[in-house]
């Protein structure tokens, strides 16, 4: 999995809202293709991918096969306080990709 | 009815061909107004998708709105459809949308999606992503809010070419070769600048 890349705001106000943009690098095998020489490509998706906000879990998706290619994922957040926003995507060969970025809020 | 100069109402007179047409087309919006109030306000689920309602939701019926889902009426290519679910949130009650789930009865798993939200992402919700579509197809999604009421939608999409074949067809694509690198895997010479000829 290459460097995810993820859009999120420097500020925000306070009660108001973040939008967040991310996006990763993942084929995302969905176990029922078949390569040229008609074997099947193995299932490999990630599975999950994780949003927190100053430690609590903000938003869980469960990816399913039915997710394109390369997850991009856009969603809104409310602004509460200042604190870091921990991403993590977990991988079916149990890889964990994570970042993290901070936000202001005044 | 306005157009009618009232005196034609007024006059006794015999039914003629237009009159009899006025009638009739009364009669007509009369009775295909009772469907529209008799119209269901639960939405159906295929039944494949219902114990993944029930493991996660609960049992009982889906009611018709709150929850709406922005899709391309027709899609050329089934590999990557645009798709935003947006849900009423928060309600006046300060009920928030809790779970999401997504639903494409024309692909070989039926369960597409599932979001797990709390109070500070489930009050505005507007998730955006991109799905795969096997074929033309229904798309279902269903919201539980925080007081457990289930809301659900479908819209009908167009795919004009399918996911699940793009592999085969696709030698030459310069996104197919970069995902067999990321695989480990190589595509041999001979079949870089493949082309599928029309009607083979």
């Amino acid at each position: 999995m290459a460097d995810p890349k993820i859009s999120v705001p420097e500020t925000a106000e306070k009660g108001g809202i973040i939008p967040i943009r991310t996006v990763i690098d993942h084929p995302m095998d969905s176990g029922h293709n078949y390569d040229r020489d008609g074997k099947l490509i193995p299932r490999r998706i990630i599975n999950t991918f994780i949003v927190k906000y100053n430690g609590e879990e903000v938003f869980h998706a469960n990816l399913r096969p039915a997710q394109a290619s390369n997850p991009y994922y856009s969603f809104n957040i409310k602004a509460t306080t200042s604190g870091p926003i921990d991403f993590a995507w977990i991988d079916d060969d149990g890889t964990v990709t994570t970042a993290t970025r901070n936000i202001t809020v005044v | 009815m306005n157009a009618v100069p009232s005196q034609t109402l007024m006059a006794p007179r015999p039914l003629n061909r237009r009159m009899f047409l006025l009638g009739a087309g009364g009669l007509v919006a009369t009775v295909t107004l009772v469907p529209q109030f008799a119209k269901s306000d639960t939405i159906a689920f295929p039944n494949n998708s219902l114990s993944y309602i029930k493991t996660a939701m609960g049992e009982g019926a889906i009611n018709q709105g709150r929850i709406t889902l922005d899709l391309p009426v027709l899609a050329e290519t089934g590999n990557s459809v645009p798709i935003t679910f947006n849900a009423e949130a928060p309600m006046p009650d300060g009920t928030f949308v809790k779970r999401i789930m997504m639903f494409v009865p024309g692909n070989p798993e039926i369960l597409g999606a599932d979001y797990i939200l709390n109070p500070l992402s489930g009050s505005n919700v507007s998730i955006g992503t991109r799905i795969r579509l096997a074929r033309t197809q229904n798309v279902y999604a269903v919201a539980q809010y925080s007081d457990n009421s289930r809301w659900g939608t479908q819209f009908n999409v167009l795919v004009t070419y399918g996911a699940c074949v793009e592999d085969i067809f696709a030698v030459e694509n310069e996104e197919y070769l970069k995902r067999q690198e990321m695989r480990g895997l190589t595509v041999p010479d001979e079949l870089r600048g493949y082309v599928v000829q029309e009607g083979k």
